[in-house]
């Protein structure tokens, strides 16, 4: 199973980065658990100043945007 | 991951006086409406801090600060992560600065958050730092 983390403190942007990611997961069958991270500590473990961010398997795959959904599901499955 | 340094700005403007460089990274149009008034401030926008933080130097007592301290504690966390040991995250930023009384050139305005999401400014009202 996939871990995948959306790193954002809540804003809009962050919301539609995991409302758009969990599409993607439903719409492709994946295999993935999604976990919403808002803590500033615990996201910048990550080191990312932009946000959202998309975290698969401990690696972060995007930061600052929000990917269409045809990157998404490369991101998510690669 | 090591908890950053949290100061008030009360404590913030002592550790100023006495010589910690205060690096404001709030954006240039934040800036021209108001700004800390300290005889030394480096300005490195949030937007640009990942290609400017090398201009902060690493052996000196830094505050960092924004405009509600949320920006300026992921840059906080980010020099960290880059090996800077002296540096504290000014909490409620320039907001509670002037709520203080502290030093100041022009009128604040804003009293929310800028983002740190991708496009700045695009929050439209969400709790975004």
């Amino acid at each position: 199973m996939k871990q995948v983390k959306i790193l954002g403190t809540g804003c809009a942007k962050c919301n539609q980065l995991a409302d758009a990611v969990k599409a993607v997961i439903a719409r492709e069958g994946i295999d993935a658990s999604v976990e919403k991270v808002e803590d500033i500590r615990k996201i910048m473990a990550y080191n990312v100043l932009s946000t959202p961010a998309l975290v698969v398997d401990e690696e972060v795959r995007c930061k600052g945007r929000v990917p269409e959904s045809d990157e998404l599901k490369e991101m998510l499955t690669r | 991951m090591k908890n950053a340094v949290e100061v008030c700005p009360t404590t913030a403007l002592g550790m100023i006086e006495k010589g910690a460089l205060l690096v404001d990274v709030r954006e240039a149009d934040e800036v021209a409406e108001a700004s800390f008034d300290v005889p030394e401030v480096m300005l490195i926008p949030y937007s640009e801090f990942e290609e400017r933080f090398g201009d902060i130097p690493v052996d000196r007592e830094v505050v960092v600060a924004c405009n509600v301290g949320e920006r300026s504690l992921m840059a906080t966390y980010f020099l960290m992560n880059h090996g800077y040991e002296k540096v504290a995250n000014m909490q409620y930023g320039i907001v509670r600065w002037a709520e203080k009384g502290f030093p100041m050139r022009g009128e604040l305005k804003r009293k929310t958050g800028g983002c740190c999401c991708g496009d700045r400014g695009s929050a439209g009202g969400g709790s975004c730092c």
